[in-house]
């Protein structure tokens, strides 16, 4: 059983990455408006992803500095600064949008309103971040989380036309209703978020909670290459069934409960059931992967205690930012902001984020001061510099696209 | 909880009589105490003259009073006006070097971190303190002979290396370019280290600078915040030309 387990830490990063509050609702919005055309910048996602989470991964393992250490000591404090505020941007907005997630999935059980959920979640989401064991927290919320895979057996259960789903996949066929540029407003957005900087910060840090090795580096690969991977294929099943579903009666999706429908159309009250969980726990995990993330990376900047392998006493800074955290998050929502709409102004703040973090962590993994005999190979440079290329290009391109579609409308 | 340290004893093999270079080596690393808990950064380093005229690093610095000022004088006043009675706000933390056992990915002390960090009391001739980044904000002054680099060249990274009949390292040679785009990111170490187009873009903008042995002819005047180097002073390109084939 442990040994299954030891991927819980790179499911849970991906669940946080592709199936958050946001990503749900993007997924399944895309595929209502665009079908399958845009599955290929997904795909294009998780293999940039699986290498640069590969590359923090290693660099945890075998010289135990998490992926923030690295930004201030190759960028140094100035341009560190800006990357700190750039990244604590898009994960504070991340996090505030996951506990309106929460709350909005305990909603379409519950029938109770969310906003009287926001404060329960915002405290039991500190309590885990506080209380719970880091390897505890994974392994429940990574599991579970699983459950969203109920989204690929709706997709199979309702017997779409698997080839012409293929077909706009392999082709990008653009539906005809669709300007260009929204279409790669949202091809950008998918991208920016299988690539999002907290999943390398969190990745990296939960290695180091681990007390990761240079013996550790085979169970790190397999967390990336299995973790990565599957969420993708939650990703792309959401957005599959939801053009199964509302493609052809032309409903553009908008709201959490939307993008379950489809699964209780196919698989009725259990399906509904499970998919419900799956809500739950993936946006209850990404709440605690982006809380998190920000008390990382910000002690990671100031060279504070942090992390959950230590008593939390002996880390008071560190646990006094996921206080703040919390009870910001629950003030934000509290003014009855729309979560969902959060997270799409964290795009911004990408744009600064993406290109800061894995250009350290690329640099680093290079250097053998760091990392011995365990350096890039020849292969992994080209595709991660073609990779970075292609992150400067998303990032320049992402604010004009925003403000061009009004955020894709 | 215990001293987790890397594997891997990089990057200053055989600390503290090896050589470094103090901003890619030392400054903005973690400071992990014997306990393995974290202490802060190497916000700055203290370079101390010693009779001889030879700059050696004495002391770890780690606080806002040594972070703010590399932002800028005005970023450090307005924080130390926040609280302007308190001396800790205009003096950092020390971590007398003496204490530091090793140097790997992070920079292992041989104490406990608990009330580790005080400020300097200095007595009556006390010797000449100065700050790593006090350096790295100088401009300097090449001659002409010296290369395209004289326009705009700033110190961007010193080299420490080994003294000769005591322990420890002293400023050997000091790394000279133009300010920004920043540093060299250990690019200048190895021709082979990867990737290519990293490290093409960096060797390229870093064409002009110039590796300058500190000795005769080059006068450090930390009053002006000016370090001269005259004609003859040893200066040699740090990008081995050799490599990159024609320039």
């Amino acid at each position: 059983m442990k040994r299954y387990l030891a991927v819980a830490l790179g499911v849970l990063t991906a669940i946080g990455g592709f199936v958050d509050i946001g990503d749900l609702v993007t997924n399944a919005l895309v595929g209502s408006r665009f079908g399958m055309s845009l599955g290929w910048a997904v795909v294009v996602g998780v293999a940039g992803i699986c290498i640069f989470a590969e590359m923090s991964g290693r660099i945890a393992a075998v010289s135990h500095r998490a992926t923030f250490d690295l930004v201030r000591e190759r960028l140094g404090p100035r341009v560190g600064l800006l990357n700190l505020v750039g990244s604590i941007a898009v994960t504070l907005l991340t996090f505030i949008a996951e506990i309106g997630g929460v709350a909005l999935a305990l909603e379409l059980v519950t029938s109770v309103y969310y906003l009287a959920w926001v404060p329960v979640v915002a405290l039991l989401v500190w309590l885990v971040l506080w209380r719970a064991k880091f390897s505890l927290m994974e392994n429940v919320l990574g599991l579970l989380g699983l459950s969203l895979i109920v989204f690929s057996v709706a997709a199979w259960q309702l017997h779409p036309d698997w080839g012409h789903l293929g077909h706009q996949m392999a082709t990008a066929d653009k539906p005809l209703g669709e300007s260009w540029t929204t279409y790669a407003y949202y091809a950008i957005a998918l991208f920016g978020a299988a690539m999002t900087p907290y999943e390398v910060f969190f990745f990296s840090s939960g290695g180091v909670e681990e007390r990761w090795t240079t013996k550790d580096i085979v169970t790190m690969r397999t967390n990336v290459f299995i973790g990565f991977p599957l969420g993708g294929i939650l990703s792309l099943s959401i957005a599959a069934a939801a053009t199964t579903v509302y493609s052809p009666l032309g409903i553009s999706v908008d709201t959490l409960g939307q993008v379950g429908l489809p699964v209780a159309v196919a698989l009725g009250k259990i399906g509904l059931a499970i998919v419900i969980l799956g809500f739950v726990a993936a946006t209850f995990g990404a709440a605690c992967e982006t809380g998190l993330s920000v008390g990382y990376s910000l002690a990671q900047y100031g060279g504070w205690q942090w992390g959950k392998y230590v008593k939390p006493q002996l880390a008071g800074a560190f646990h006094a930012t996921i206080v703040v955290s919390v009870l910001l998050a629950a003030g934000v929502l509290m003014t009855m902001v729309d979560p969902i709409l959060v997270t799409e102004f964290s795009v911004v703040f990408s744009a600064i984020a993406l290109p800061l973090t894995y250009f350290p962590i690329l640099v680093v993994a290079n250097d053998p001061d760091y990392l011995g005999e365990h350096t890039n190979g020849r292969v992994t440079n080209v595709l991660a510099s073609g990779y970075l290329v292609l992150i400067v290009i998303a990032s320049v391109a992402a604010l004009p696209l925003m403000v061009i579609t009004k955020m894709g409308q | 909880m215990h001293d987790f340290r890397p594997d891997h004893p990089g990057p200053i093999d055989g600390w503290p009589d090896a050589g470094f270079d103090a901003v890619l080596h030392l400054l903005d690393r973690q400071i992990v105490d014997s306990n393995g808990q974290l202490v802060g950064k190497v916000d700055d380093i203290e370079l101390v003259e010693d009779p001889d005229g030879r700059l050696v690093p004495t002391a770890l610095l780690v606080g806002m009073a040594a972070l703010l000022p590399r932002f800028g004088a005005h970023a450090f006043r307005s924080w130390a006006r926040l609280a302007p009675a308190f001396a800790e706000r205009y003096q950092p933390g020390v971590v007398e070097i003496d204490l530091v056992d090793d140097v790997t990915s992070g920079v292992h002390l041989s104490v406990e971190r608990d009330g580790l960090l005080r400020s300097r009391i200095d007595e009556v001739g006390h010797p000449v303190r100065h700050r790593l980044s006090t350096l790295l904000a100088m401009r300097v002054d090449l001659p002409p002979d010296a290369g395209a680099a004289s326009h705009h060249a700033r110190v961007l990274d010193v080299r420490l290396r080994s003294r000769a009949g005591a322990s420890g390292v002293q400023v050997g040679a000091l790394l000279v370019g133009r300010g920004r785009p920043g540093s060299m990111l250990g690019y200048e170490r190895s021709p082979e280290r990867g990737p290519w187009l990293i490290a093409s873009v960096v060797r390229w903008l870093h064409r002009h600078s110039r590796l300058v042995e500190v000795g005769d002819g080059v006068e450090v005047d930390w009053d002006a915040g000016v370090v001269r180097v005259a004609a003859g002073a040893a200066v040699r390109p740090v990008v081995d030309r050799s490599a990159d084939g024609p320039a």
